[in-house]
Formats: structure tokens, sequence, C-alpha cells
């Protein structure tokens, strides 16, 4: 805090025309460029959306609560990455540790659900081909899933790091890169779940609401 | 130099714990609003459809601003983000506004198509097929055995005994399989137990309707013609029954007898 005059040699910043970390600002510019990843993706959807000529329809297969838990799953992992990440700046080895493995340990339980989502899923009629709610459903549920797979992958990386004592104030800014992914991923899955489960997760398909 | 790693610019761990909660709390109040259990729901009517969007939209917020530390940092970091953000949001809205509403409501072609899904029809359909497919290899070995047509679920167990004889041909050709092999009619057209085509119409019951499609033509004439010559004759009042999707075209490659062959078969769909 008072030592920000006098940082451990090696954290010295190069120079550079903004005054910002270059690897940082490519992190943001790459986040922006992945937001208009997502947004093709979830446009796709909501075209697509009620569109569908034969079922399974969203009515059929969606399951809000248990995907509300896997929310909260990942909004804990979006908060233990920020503990993480204090830890680091404060050169708290142990808690380093702790902060990245539950991140990743979160991380993964999310992955779980949706692996056994899926499963769920499929054995009950929706694959990416029967119809257009599978197509668009799988695609950009799945490109998430993929985005928290390599968060996962990343974070025990950063892991494997601090155990063996090389994550510190000095390579903070790692973290912060990692950090800034895995909130990225956690706002991707807030309008993912808003749009697909809480307003979608109802969709009859294109028939009125008859016997069922 | 860098301002991103002076610890003063950070929240506190009693911040990062309100912002958690506050986070908790809306995903919570989110889920009641739309669990139908709890009865609010109905109230919202179309309204919650932008209160949704708000909520989510405050979690967002607040996960850049305080989580990524937007509001903490440069603010070129804040601009490069939402610069990609903007694009993104612009780029839905118009995908939105071209091809459908806004609300997701099914356009006309998808509201006169689509059939509706019954999940216990569905699964029961699913077991049939695996059950097919584990028979089929027999039926390959004895080709007599009728048991892919005896198979077939409700409506035809009461004539087991007529299904064989038309399958047999004096040609030596299997309607059935022409219907599903070289035909490649089963893509589009259901037939109960043998195909789930969902583009043309049902022909599970093709061998009673026939012969009142077309004033004057018996049922076999009318499914010789209908094969070989699709635009000839279009009923009307028949589900899927859409002029010009099947085109004469389709089934060119068609022998006479492979035409007849499949007449037969579909004239033993009753």
């Amino acid at each position: 805090m008072a030592h920000a005059v006098e940082p451990a040699p090696h954290a010295e910043e190069e120079y550079t025309t903004t005054g910002l970390n270059h690897r940082k600002l490519l992190m943001w510019v790459f986040l922006g460029s992945d937001c208009m990843f997502f947004g093709t993706l979830i446009a796709t959807y909501m075209v697509y959306r009620g569109q569908s000529l034969n079922g399974p329809y969203p009515i059929d297969i969606i399951n809000v609560p248990v995907t509300t838990i896997s929310t909260f799953v990942l909004l804990c992992s979006s908060f233990a990455m920020v503990q993480a990440l204090a830890a680091t700046n404060r050169d708290d080895q142990k808690a380093i540790r702790i902060w990245l493995l539950a991140t990743a340990f979160l991380g993964a339980i999310f992955i779980g659900f949706q692996i056994v989502e899926f499963n769920a899923f499929k054995n009950e009629g929706l694959t990416l081909g029967v119809n257009l709610f599978g197509a668009s459903f799988f695609t950009l549920t799945g490109f998430h899933g993929a985005h928290v797979t390599l968060g996962v992958i990343w974070l025990l990386g950063m892991a494997v790091l601090a155990f063996k004592g090389r994550v510190g104030p000095a390579t903070a800014l790692d973290v912060e890169i990692l950090g800034l992914y895995w909130h990225f991923v956690d706002i991707v899955w807030i309008i993912i779940f808003t749009l697909l489960y809480l307003i979608g997760g109802f969709d009859t398909g294109p028939l009125p609401p008859s016997g069922g | 130099m860098s301002s991103s790693h002076q610890e003063g610019h950070h929240p506190t761990f009693k911040q990062y714990v309100w912002v958690a909660i506050i986070l908790f709390a809306i995903t919570i109040v989110e889920f009641v609003l739309i669990w139908p259990r709890a009865g609010i729901v109905e109230s919202l009517g179309y309204s919650k459809l932008p209160l949704l969007a708000i909520l989510s939209a405050i979690k967002f917020a607040i996960v850049i601003a305080f989580y990524m530390h937007l509001k903490f940092d440069n603010k070129l970091f804040t601009w490069v983000f939402l610069a990609g953000l903007f694009l993104a949001f612009g780029v839905s809205v118009a995908l939105l506004g071209l091809f459908t509403a806004l609300g997701g409501e099914p356009r006309a072609y998808a509201l006169e198509r689509a059939i509706p899904y019954d999940a216990e029809e569905a699964e029961h359909q699913r077991e049939q097929q695996k059950k097919k497919a584990a028979e089929t290899p027999v039926a390959t070995i004895a080709p007599t055995e009728p048991a892919p047509v005896a198979t077939k679920s409700s409506g035809t167990v009461d004539t087991p005994t007529e299904a064989p004889d038309p399958v047999v041909q004096p040609s030596g050709l299997d309607g059935q399989e022409i219907f599903l092999g070289s035909g490649g009619c089963g893509a589009c057209h259901t037939v109960d137990g043998v195909s789930q085509g969902l583009v043309g119409p049902d022909l599970s019951h093709l061998g009673t309707e026939a012969a009142e499609r077309k004033p004057g033509m018996s049922a076999e004439d009318y499914i010789f013609e209908s094969i070989r010559d699709p635009q000839a004759f279009v009923a009307t009042g028949v589900e899927r029954a859409i002029p010009g999707i099947m085109t004469a075209g389709i089934t060119g490659g068609l022998s006479d007898e492979e035409v007849q062959a499949l007449v037969d078969f579909l004239l033993a769909q009753k």
C-alpha cells in the first residue's frame, strides 16, 4: 500500500505509449472481441427462438432450478477468483493456493452440471441436429462450456505454479489477466442464463400450449 | 506507471463479500420472478422481459466494475471492452429486428408446420427404434421374415396376416427397402415403425387413405402417379402436403418395377 513506490525490482513494467501493460490491454481487446463472438451466437439463438418445427421444445427439456444452482456455483467461483488475486497481491502463499484451487474446483463443478445436463437432454431426444432449438442451444452453451473448460485448465496451471511458490506480487498481473478471463466467462453466463433459461426456458415452441 | 498494481485501488475483502451477496440476491429474485409455482410470473406478463433484462444488466455491470476492476482501472480498458460489447449488442438487435419479433413469437411458417411434442410418446418411439435396430440383422438373414412391418406400433395389429403379402413381390423387389434406401422416401415421409421423416405428408395410413384422394382414380394408380409425377395432383387438406417440394426429378432414378414395389409397400400401410 505505502510501498507502491518501490515494488519488487523484477516487477518493473516496460515502457508503453499508453502507460498500460500490453498484455492486460490485449486481454481486454480479446474480451471485447469475445463479446461479439457470443453476441452472434446469442442473437442466432434468439432469432430461432420459437421457430422449431418439432420437439423437444424448451419446456419439455429445460430444468431451471438445477441450472440456477450451477449459476450460483459459477458466481461463487468468481468470488474465489477475486480472493486469489487479493491473496497474490499481499503475497499470502497459502491463501493463493487455496483460492486458486477453489476457483478451479467450482469451475469444474459447473462443467459437471453441464455434462449431466447435456446428457439428460440427449436422452430426452434433444440433439444438435433434431431441431433449431437443439442446434442453437448446444452451439451457444457448448462454446461457453469450452470457455469454462479452458479457464479451469488455466487455473490449474496457475495453481501448479502457486504450489512451486512462483506466484506472488511480482506475477500479480498474470493472476489478474486470468481473473479477467474468468469473470468474463461468468458475465457471459449471466446473459445466457437469463435469455435461455429464465426467459426462454418455458417456451412451448410455435404451438398454442394445448395438451401440455 | 501502472495503476493496476496499486493495492489501494482494489476493493477490500468486505466490499467483495458485499458484491457477492448482491449478485446472489439478484439471482434469487430473478428465479422467484419466473418460477411458475411462486405465482408472480403470470402477473408480470410482458414486463417480465425488461425486468429480467435490467436485473441481468445490473449483475453484468457489477461484475465488470468490481470483480474486473474497471471502476478503478484506466478508462481505456473500459472503452475497449464496451466497444466490443456495443457492437455485439447492435448486431444482435439488428439480427432480431430483421428476422423475428423481439419477443420470439413464431413466424407464420413455423406456426403452420410445427407438430406437437409428447415426451412419453417420443421415448416410446426411441425404444421401438432401438428394438428395430437390434432386429435388423436378423431380418436381413431371413428376408421372408415380415418382422419390420409386423412390429409397427398400433393400428396394424389387427391385420398382421395381410402385411407380409404385398411385401413379397413377383419382381422380387422389397418396397420397404426402396422406401428407406434407393428411393430415399423415408428421409421426408413418416411410416409408423419404418421412418420418421417430417418434411412431407405422413404415409402411415396411405393404404386406406389413397382411394379417397383423387376422384376417379384407384388407390394403386394414384400412388403410382404421385411417385412418378408428384406435381400431377397435390391433395388438399393433408398435413405437410406442400406443392413444389417433391418433384419428378427426385423419383426419376427409379425403374417402373421399383415404383410398383413402392406402391405395393404403401398400399399395405393401412
